[in-house]
């Protein structure tokens, strides 16, 4: 709540339609997710973060060009660690490419660019597997247990401020509801305030006195009366109680 | 223009804002959603009596909290007509009121 003196500061209209996303600070905070997962995994040569976008998976933010090409190369082939752990929301693991036969595919693009081993954390948003957190070395064996748990902590970072952004956006659906609302009572108050002018030949100002009046009476919200009126005056035969 | 943070509240509106516990923003929003047309800088104004609202916003405002009292299950209302004269029925068949 505003103090006095100060303008009114959240929830009000203009500022719920002035809206813009979040998503250019959610991309740099990524960005910092990957660059501090190569940074703080030792032997990691690249790291990258994939998003489920549009119903297909997207690099989102890569600390280089070399786990880029690796992701881009999944992405292309529909197979790969990354496109595994995205799917199917567990940590997958290849520890040598050398010798991996689940992806034969993606196992000759990687070789030809030099990776050796690679670990993929899924991320989740709301226990929904959103896309990964991926690591390559051209170092076999470069992740084991504790490279993984740093790996699965970063990812529920990268988690968490996808989190937020979601229910950023879940609030402005929110306040969108509360305008429509708004919006629909403002139009049958101002539907029936012309029923009065027209009928009895008040002013506006008059016709929203005595719907006022009616109300208090009634003890009926205003918008619940002005919706009678309008009810009450359309051609339709009146099929309850009528307001007047 | 700048209120004095601490002084009490003066206008009777803003007493019965605080009193259903809705913000300010809160009640603008009831209010324009009465059909009310002044902006949200304007009924600040109006609750902290630094500017004379028009006897309709000022009614306008006075059901808007009176909706709310109703809201809680409450029979406190805000007068009518408060400053500027009494509010008179509907000629038009309507029940006697709850209160004149």
């Amino acid at each position: 709540m505003s103090g006095p003196g100060k303008l009114p500061e959240a929830a009000t209209l203009g500022q719920a339609l002035g809206y813009r996303g979040a998503d250019e600070l959610v991309d740099a905070a990524l960005l910092f997710v990957v660059l501090l997962a190569e940074a703080t995994i030792e032997l990691a040569d690249g790291a990258s973060v994939s998003l489920v976008v549009n119903d297909r998976l997207a690099t989102v933010a890569a600390s280089n060009d070399l786990v880029r090409a690796m992701d881009a190369d999944q992405y292309r082939l529909g197979e790969g660690p990354c496109v595994s752990a995205a799917a199917s929301g567990t940590l997958v693991r290849t520890d040598s490419i050398a010798t991996e036969t689940r992806w034969p595919a993606f196992v000759a693009a990687a070789s030809a660019h030099g990776i050796s081993s690679v670990i993929s954390t899924p991320i989740a948003v709301l226990d929904r597997p959103v896309g990964a957190l991926n690591l390559c070395s051209r170092t076999a064996w470069a992740f084991d247990a504790p490279q993984a748990r740093l790996a699965a902590l970063l990812a529920s970072h990268a988690a968490a401020m996808l989190t937020a952004r979601d229910s950023e956006e879940r609030s402005v659906a929110a306040i969108s509801r509360t305008i429509q609302s708004v919006l629909i009572g403002r139009h049958s108050i101002a539907l029936a305030q012309g029923i009065l002018v027209a009928r009895d030949g008040v002013t506006a100002d008059e016709a929203h006195r005595r719907l006022r009046g009616l109300s208090r009476a009634t003890n009926t919200g205003l918008t619940r009366t002005a919706e009678e009126i309008v009810r009450t005056a359309e051609p339709e035969p009146p099929d309850g109680p009528g307001a007047r | 223009m700048i209120a004095n943070a601490s002084r009490p509240p003066e206008s009777t509106l803003e007493r019965a804002r605080i009193d259903v516990g809705l913000s300010q923003n809160e009640l603008w929003v009831r209010y324009f959603g009465l059909g009310g047309m002044a902006m949200p800088i304007e009924v600040e104004a109006f609750l902290l009596g630094l500017l004379a609202p028009s006897a309709h916003d000022h009614e306008v405002l006075v059901h808007a909290l009176n909706e709310r009292f109703s809201e809680l299950g409450r029979n406190h209302p805000v007068p009518h007509g408060d400053g500027h004269g009494p509010t008179t029925l509907p000629p038009w068949g309507a029940q006697p009121p709850d209160e004149p």
